[in-house]
């Protein structure tokens, strides 16, 4: 049987679990169930005899953890070989009219980027074990029960590499929420594995058949390729430590016309179900014929969890550019250290500013670029979910960043030298990767016509290669205008007919445009309108320039990529909804000051005090005055939580700096606002001291003079400091409910050896009950009350001392 | 014996403006845009964005058998005698046969920053750092919890909520022997004498397997 023609004609049947039978036959718990194929081969033969009389037209071999690393967990990792072969043998026996298919499972680790099994170890341990099974001479190829598109990839790439003409299933699980446990989703997956060139889609395992009639149908929309579905019996319930699926043959077997109706070619079943479930399902697809789905792929991109696609009626590609160290003396500095700091904050603020994909270059000379490729990618996994373009002239550079990236990448790019061609292009087909194509052999043709000739060659040489045209996007090349006034009508023209002669998306690069010449934005918006109106699907631009992002989502709506204008239309609302800035008319300095100091503007107040002095205010007014009635009134509205935290600290920190300003002139004219001497420290064991620095900065903006003795100080320091500088008042901060006993042992001290200080204490774990408690003078329950509390027992002190 | 310890060496993940008002007890708003004072606005985008470039996210786990509730108030895990000890833990985990311990860490760059700011007199900066961070950690291990959910749910079992050292009657003193068992160290986390983790943003937990009724 030709399994690839069969399933045009009729709907296959594919068996169910195998290890609900084993247990039946005695498997012990925890005992791997592939060391049977080689301990109890009778056992294995009965169940696919079993699931062939049940009508599976194709038998699964018991090799499902047959790999190295999990057979390592048995220590039979060297009997590897002799069990895939064993089990390829016992089906055949078992069901020798059935199609032998080689079962393949996750290799029992995690992949990186996530984990530490790199790419090539992963592809590598399943080449062992894909390699025993062919060898075994099995009809196809399943793997199976994968969470991670990066595992899926590296198993899908293994296959390639040793399979020849064997057709290859790869079945990945979705969750009830219709994504895989690591966010992939059904579209992303089968795009992902359609240009990795597995045969066949499926869906396996984790969840009852109901929640996967959606994802066939999602799969089925995004790909013409036959599906593949084997739900379980139900979620696993474990019961008194045996796990036990409850959905019954009846409901499960009641879906297999749902999915055949959703696109489904292949119906089996997965963990709990057994041969009467197949029997069932087979007797309810009883004459039906699979659905026929034709469709003409599109060209796509995707990351783990999103998926783009170029063309007419889709959305319009924002590819952002910023990832590179042309011009960029800085960015290129960072690459050669190794950092990653500016590609993630690049990322990062390209994401926000609505890319919709990364171009990622770190071509700096005399780096290892295949190494900083994959930790730019690493890195920029970590902080957003988008598609990138792996960016670079080397070909060991995108394979390093292939390698490391679990969707179908974008190359940046092939061209029409045939030595960047053979080298690029085995790369696209290994990874499944998409390429951009320019237009442009050794010199860029001036004319359209010439640049078609360009698009005519490669698009043959793929094709020779095995690619089809639906993995490219022509660069039509923006030139620069200044140079070139001619350019912009063959970049216009090239982009019209590579579409209309080859069906194949364009795009280009837009910056390039408007180099050497003033103003910029308004030319790459004005080229861009043009290119979207000949046809252009993406853009490598600069995702910052606002006006650029306007020019976009409007031409969008005139170009058929925006139905019912809503892009455009939730776009202008994000931007009205951002607070404006409100003219509240002329102020005095004073007021500037007061404002500056409730906003927190620290990068203006010390400009501002200037400015007052300058204009003869008095010193010790602004700081009597204003600064600290600013700081009291910001205090009052804390206190009745229309102000918080961060405005409190921002406002002591500017209020800092302006007293900076006034502190020389206030010494120099002899007047003095000292309030008192505190020493304050975090005590012993607690490293942390943020908050207790917040609190001194609140002390010493108010007048007193603090001591600040830092973090994990010892009693015996804290009293030797109080006793140099005169003290008054000891304010101590604990965090952990470890290190508060510190407070007790300060206040029993103190007490004991009848020491003049008061003792002030706080911080995270601190209640008002603990310092009751320990009998300290004070309570701070938070930088909102410290001054309050100690000008308390500021107070308390100087009666005391009447 | 133990299972194997699971590293993830790249936890991807987001800042989220809202739990990060939310942490520094920011309420009423849901953006930092709704932040009427722009300066004080600005500095925690600014910071958010920096935040980026200091976290890396790493986490381990590990899954062990439990054996029962032993005589002295103890539930008994295996390898590690001592452990999970209390009524909170009993609480907890004594219908359990199955817990998953976890470390997670955002690394030491952040809080080298909070350091530097502070000694360079930054300390609006040094605080929203130190916010942002503070939450990011808890981010991380409910990213782990996630995952580890997901693989309790597909093995048929109920989980238990996540609890840390220092909760209820589970002494902080564990701490170390917790940090030991999930092989931290693997991804970089030590204890202090105080039972402190360095790096300071890391959390450690454990999640209890419960099989159905």
């Amino acid at each position: 049987m030709n399994l690839l023609e069969e399933i045009k004609k009729r709907i296959l049947i594919l068996d169910g679990s195998m290890g609900a039978l084993l247990q039946g036959r005695g498997l012990p718990h925890g005992h791997a169930p592939d060391l049977w194929n080689i301990e109890r081969p009778d056992a294995i033969r009965d169940v696919h005899r079993q699931y062939a009389g049940a009508g599976a037209d194709i038998v699964l071999t018991n090799t499902f953890g047959a790999s190295r690393l999990r057979l390592g967990e048995y220590s039979a990792h060297d009997k590897l070989v002799q069990i895939n072969q064993a089990g390829v043998a016992l089906a055949r026996e078992g069901a020798p009219n059935a199609l032998v298919a080689g079962d393949v499972g996750p290799l029992g680790g995690i992949m990186a980027p996530t984990g530490e099994i790199s790419f090539d170890e992963g592809v590598e341990i399943f080449r062992e074990q894909i390699a025993a099974l062919i060898q075994a001479g099995v009809d196809l190829l399943v793997v199976e029960t994968m969470f991670d598109l990066m595992e899926i990839k590296a198993a899908v790439v293994a296959a390639n590499d040793v399979r020849g003409n064997v057709p290859l299933v790869a079945s990945m699980t979705f969750n009830v929420d219709g994504v895989t446990d690591t966010g992939t989703d059904p579209v992303t997956a089968a795009l992902t594995l359609e240009g990795l060139g597995v045969d066949i889609l499926a869906i396996n395992c984790s969840t009852g058949p109901e929640p996967m009639v959606a994802v066939v149908e999602r799969m089925a929309a995004a790909s013409g390729l036959p599906i593949c579905v084997q739900p379980n019996a139900g979620l696993p319930v474990n019961r008194a430590g045996v796990t036990v699926f409850e959905t019954p043959m009846e409901k499960v077997a009641s879906f297999a016309t749902h999915f055949a109706e959703a696109g489904a070619n292949i119906i089996g079943g997965c963990c709990g179900t057994t041969p009467d479930y197949i029997r069932m399902i087979r007797a309810s697809l009883q004459g039906r014929t699979p659905k026929s789905r034709s469709m003409r792929p599109s060209m796509a991109f995707t990351s783990r969890m999103i998926s783009l696609v170029a063309g007419e009626g889709q959305p319009f590609i924002k590819i952002g550019e910023k990832i590179n160290p042309t011009g960029r003396k800085a960015f290129a500095q960072s690459i050669k250290e190794g950092r990653m700091d500016m590609v993630v904050a690049d990322a990062r603020k390209q994401f926000e500013s609505g890319a919709m994909a990364l171009d990622v270059n770190v071509g700096v000379p005399l780096v290892d670029e295949g190494a900083m490729m994959e930790k730019a990618l690493t890195a920029i996994q970590n902080v957003t979910p988008l598609p990138v373009v792996i960016d670079s002239s080397y070909a060991s550079a995108l394979e390093a960043g292939l390698k490391v990236f679990p969707g179908r990448a974008l190359i940046n790019s092939i061209n029409g030298e045939t030595e960047r061609l053979e080298e690029v292009t085995p790369l696209i087909k290994r990874y499944g990767a998409s390429v951009i194509a320019l237009l442009a052999g050794d010199d860029i043709p001036e004319l359209a016509v010439d640049r078609l000739k360009i698009a005519e060659k490669i698009l043959r040489y793929l094709e020779d290669n095995g690619i089809p045209a639906d993995r490219v996007i022509f660069d039509c090349l923006a030139l620069v205008v200044s140079a070139m006034q001619d350019g912009a009508a063959q970049t216009l023209e090239t982009i019209r007919e590579v579409k209309r002669q080859f069906g194949v998306p364009a795009m280009i690069g837009l910056s390039n445009v408007s180099f050497g010449l003033p103003q910029r934005n308004a030319i790459n918006s004005s080229f861009m309108a043009m290119a979207m109106g000949a046809g252009l699907d993406a853009a490598i631009m600069n995702p910052y320039d606002e006006d650029l992002n306007r020019v976009v989502a409007a031409a969008s709506m005139f170009c058929g990529r925006d139905p019912q204008c809503r892009v455009y239309i939730d776009m202008m609302e994000e931007a009205e909804a951002k607070p404006k800035e409100k003219d509240t008319g002329p102020k005095t300095t004073r007021e500037m000051i007061f404002a500056a100091v409730m906003d927190g503007d620290k990068g203006h107040i010390e400009t501002l005090v200037q400015k007052a002095v300058e204009e003869g205010d008095d010193p010790m007014g602004i700081f009597i005055d204003t600064l600290t009635p600013a700081i009291r009134h910001l205090g009052d509205l804390f206190a009745q939580r229309k102000k918080f935290i961060p405005h409190l600290v921002a406002a002591a920190d500017t209020m800092k700096r302006g007293v900076a300003v006034l502190d020389p002139l206030l010494k120099k004219s002899g007047a003095s606002y000292d309030k008192g001497t505190v020493v304050f420290a975090t005590v012993k064991g607690d490293i942390h001291d943020i908050g207790k620095n917040i609190c001194v900065l609140m002390l010493a903006n108010f007048g007193y003079r603090v001591i600040d003795l830092g973090k994990n100080v010892p009693l015996e320091d804290i009293l030797a400091a109080a006793e140099k500088h005169g003290a008054r008042i000891i304010a101590l901060s604990a965090l952990m409910t470890t290190t508060m006993i510190q407070m007790k042992l300060m206040v029993d001290q103190v007490r004991a050896r009848n020491l003049p200080y008061k003792i002030m204490v706080g911080g995270a774990v601190v209640t008002k009950a603990f310092a009751n408690e320990i009998g300290a003078d004070a309570y701070g329950k938070d930088v909102g009350d410290v001054v309050d509390v100690t000008e308390s027992l500021m107070h308390t002190v100087r009666e005391e001392n009447k | 014996m133990p299972g194997r310890a699971n590293i993830i060496g790249n936890l991807p993940f987001t800042i989220d403006e809202t739990r990060v008002l939310r942490e520094m007890r920011v309420s009423r708003i849901k953006s930092v845009d709704e932040l009427k004072e722009r300066p004080l606005a600005e500095a925690i985008k600014k910071t958010i964005a920096k935040a980026y470039t200091l976290i890396h996210g790493k986490g381990v786990y590990k899954t062990v058998e439990l054996n029962g509730i032993g005589d002295g108030g103890e539930v008994a895990a295996e390898d590690s005698p001592g452990l999970f000890i209390g009524a909170d833990m009993v609480r907890l985990l004594g219908a359990c046969t199955r817990a998953t311990v976890l470390a997670v860490t955002i690394g030491g760059d952040l809080e080298a920053e909070v350091e530097r700011l502070d000694k360079s007199g930054e300390i609006t900066e040094a605080y929203l750092l130190e916010m942002v961070g503070g939450w990011m950690a808890d981010y991380m291990a409910e990213r782990l919890d996630e995952r580890i959910e997901k693989e309790i749910i597909r093995a048929g079992f109920d989980r238990t909520m996540r609890y840390s050292p220092g909760y209820g009657d589970w002494p902080l003193e564990r701490q170390p022997a917790l940090i030991q068992l999930a092989e931290g160290e693997r991804i970089g986390i030590s204890v202090t004498d105080s039972h402190i983790m360095i790096p300071r943003k890391s959390v450690s937990a454990v999640i209890g397997w419960k099989g159905k009724a």
